[in-house]
């Protein structure tokens, strides 16, 4: 096979993004130099574009790659040449974006992305590459029967799952409202002490000044509508005809409106099933399903995960189940811990809030006394994690588990052969009331995740134990 | 609890001679702080709380060192590795064979006087640590784990 260049668009992207890191640079030196002709403006100006150019052409030129039976070589760099070669059964996920200017050119940019503790950039990048291309590369990719992992019962090729407009509306509308709220009260915050205490308290019969409040008002509300609806917008925009579907061993996500975006994972390389559901969305009874995976493939915001179904209903076991062969169908029974290791988490949860709460009221008096508000969130938080906290032995290869962390449910579901090492920890004033901490160790993304199953009653923990160090 | 193996002896030594190191730069720096004081006019105070913190350091050092050596314990079996450490905080960890990626063996200056070794165990997610053992414990220890790995049935990562 011969080496390739990149798609000649790339030229222009390269020298667009040249010219906006020299253009930075070049104001401000021309914030400094001031007495310049006409002409010698048009002088500068011109030598920065064509510089921009060159240096374009240059790095195009160097830039190739190949793709052989066996693996893609992709070689970078002008002073400092580099040769990135992947063997293709070592890709774990290979992601398509492309932005809506690139589609009328049928060209693609390519992340490949392995197994190895790379920092957090795909070891392979293809900026733009024209469809048959990233068509060759996937047949490649599928191609090559995993040469380790376990053999799939011949996958029943179809599965498709899409996202409607009622399931997309309610998850951007639930996925709303801290971050903009945050916003808004911080503004609010240091916007405080200027207006309440002095101003308000002394003139609350001034007219102007209730125009001001007023006006303050409004303003905040606008902010947040504004934040809102941008928030509301950005999702939709994300996750926009959002798809799954299951070819093989490989699940494949699409989505996106101005960035399709596309994740080929294979099924095989599955650390764990999460299933995400915020307080609000349990009372809406939906839930998120993530994957994780053995790569940062997938989006930054979503912790690295794979998400694989933005949002579902809550009888969402039937519906992953097809996708993903090792879960069960129906919700899991599991082990709640008792009434004493929940009152335990909520004084946790106390002690750790009354640190900054004592502090605060100390120090700021008298407004920091409105801190002890924190403490019956604290109370709830504590009894929150309390009542969500689980554990169950679905099968000789299967566990799972719930927690509870700042409102927010996970359920993870883990083949024992992704369990890394299990800890079990115990205090010695937990020795008497008889409870253990049991910990799990997952690879997640380019490091590892720690899953924590808190106050079980030791036998519990022991039992989990056995179950992990037990061959089978 | 106290089934599995000690760590050797001479890890005591070791601990003591690392106290001793502490201490060492401790009074280093001290001494360097009391010049200061001397010749700059700086106020006692600071040397006062760095010897201190030297010798509040030590001390928990040394007191430990019965404590560790005492509540640390692992076991190799064909199937994992465990280990338990802890009598306040008492913790017990396993490690399947075969989720080993790789076993590192590493000794500095004061382990290598004592001719012992750190052997250091990861799989994909972690890595854990066995502090010391003799050099013969852990070259068999390494080959004991490498053919178990080898045997047991490979899990692509």
């Amino acid at each position: 096979m011969t080496t390739k260049h990149l798609h000649p668009l790339t030229l222009i992207l390269m020298v667009w993004k040249n010219l906006v890191n020299i253009v930075l640079f070049t104001l401000i030196m021309f914030g400094v130099i001031k007495e310049l002709h006409r002409w010698q403006y048009l002088m500068i100006l011109s030598g920065i574009v064509s510089l921009a150019i060159i240096l374009a052409v240059v790095k195009y030129w160097w830039f190739t790659y190949e793709l052989d039976d066996q693996a893609i070589t992709i070689h970078s760099g002008v002073i400092f040449r580099q040769q990135i070669h992947i063997p293709y059964n070592r890709i774990q996920t290979l992601q398509l974006k492309q932005w809506f200017y690139m589609k009328p050119f049928k060209v693609l940019a390519v992340s490949i992305e392995t197994a190895g503790q790379s920092n957090s950039k795909a070891e392979g990048q293809l900026p733009v590459v024209s469809k048959r291309v990233v068509d060759q590369l996937q047949n490649r990719v599928n191609g090559q029967p995993n040469d380790q992992g376990v053999p799939d019962t011949p996958a029943t090729s179809g599965t498709i799952y899409h996202i409607d407009w009622t399931d997309l509306n309610l998850y951007a509308l639930t996925s709303l409202g801290i971050l903009p709220l945050m916003v808004a009260l911080g503004w609010l915050y240091n916007n405080l002490d200027n207006i309440i205490p002095k101003k308000w308290l002394q003139s609350v019969f001034s007219r102007a000044e209730h125009l001001n409040i007023i006006f303050l008002i409004s303003a905040i509300l606008g902010i947040l509508i504004i934040g809102m609806l941008t928030s509301y917008l950005i999702i939709i925009q994300r996750y926009y005809h959002f798809q799954l579907t299951k070819q093989d061993n490989q699940l494949l996500t699409e989505k996106g409106f101005f960035q399709h975006n596309t994740i080929t994972a294979s099924l095989n390389r599955i650390q764990a099933v999460v299933i995400e559901q915020t307080i609000i969305r349990q009372w809406l009874k939906l839930a998120s399903v993530q994957v994780i995976l053995a790569s940062s493939a997938a989006d930054k915001e979503d912790q690295n995960n794979l998400v694989m179904m933005p949002v579902i209903s809550q009888r969402h076991y039937e519906q992953i189940q097809p996708f993903i062969q090792w879960l069960p169908s129906v919700e899991p029974t599991y082990i709640r811990i008792s009434k004493k290791a929940k009152w335990l988490l909520i004084r946790n949860a106390v002690v750790l809030a009354a640190i900054p709460v004592v502090a605060l009221g100390y120090f700021f008096r008298p407004w920091g006394w409105l801190g002890l508000l924190l403490l019956p969130v604290a109370v709830g938080l504590g009894s929150y994690a309390g009542h969500n906290m689980g554990i169950a032995i679905l099968s000789r290869h299967l566990l799972s588990t719930q927690d509870g962390h700042f409102f927010k449910r996970s359920t993870y579901l883990i083949p024992k052969r992704r369990i890394q090492a299990m800890t079990i920890a115990q205090s010695i004033w937990m020795k008497r009331t008889q409870l253990a901490h049991l910990r799990l160790q997952l690879r997640h993304g380019d490091s590892s995740q720690q899953v924590e199953v808190r106050y079980l009653p030791i036998q519990v923990a022991q039992s989990l134990y056995q179950w992990y160090v037990n061959p089978s | 609890m106290e089934k599995g193996q000690a760590l050797p002896a001479k890890i005591k030594t070791v601990w003591r001679v690392s106290a001793g190191c502490s201490l060492l730069v401790g009074l280093v720096v001290t001494g360097g702080l009391i010049a200061a004081t001397k010749w700059w006019q700086w106020s006692p105070v600071f040397w006062l709380i760095c010897a201190g913190l030297t010798v509040l350091d030590v001390a928990i050092e040394l007191a430990l060192i019965p404590y560790r050596y005492r509540f640390w314990r692992y076991q190799i079996s064909t199937q994992e590795v465990e280990i338990e450490s802890g009598f306040f905080f008492h913790q017990q960890t396993a490690i399947p064979i075969n989720r080993i990626q790789n076993v590192t063996l590493e000794a500095g200056p004061i382990l290598q006087w004592q001719q012992l070794q750190t052997v250091s165990i990861e799989t994909a997610a972690t890595s854990h640590k066995i502090k010391s053992v003799l050099p013969e414990t852990a070259s068999q220890l390494k080959q004991q784990i490498m053919a178990l790995a080898m045997e047991a049935t490979p899990y692509d990562n």
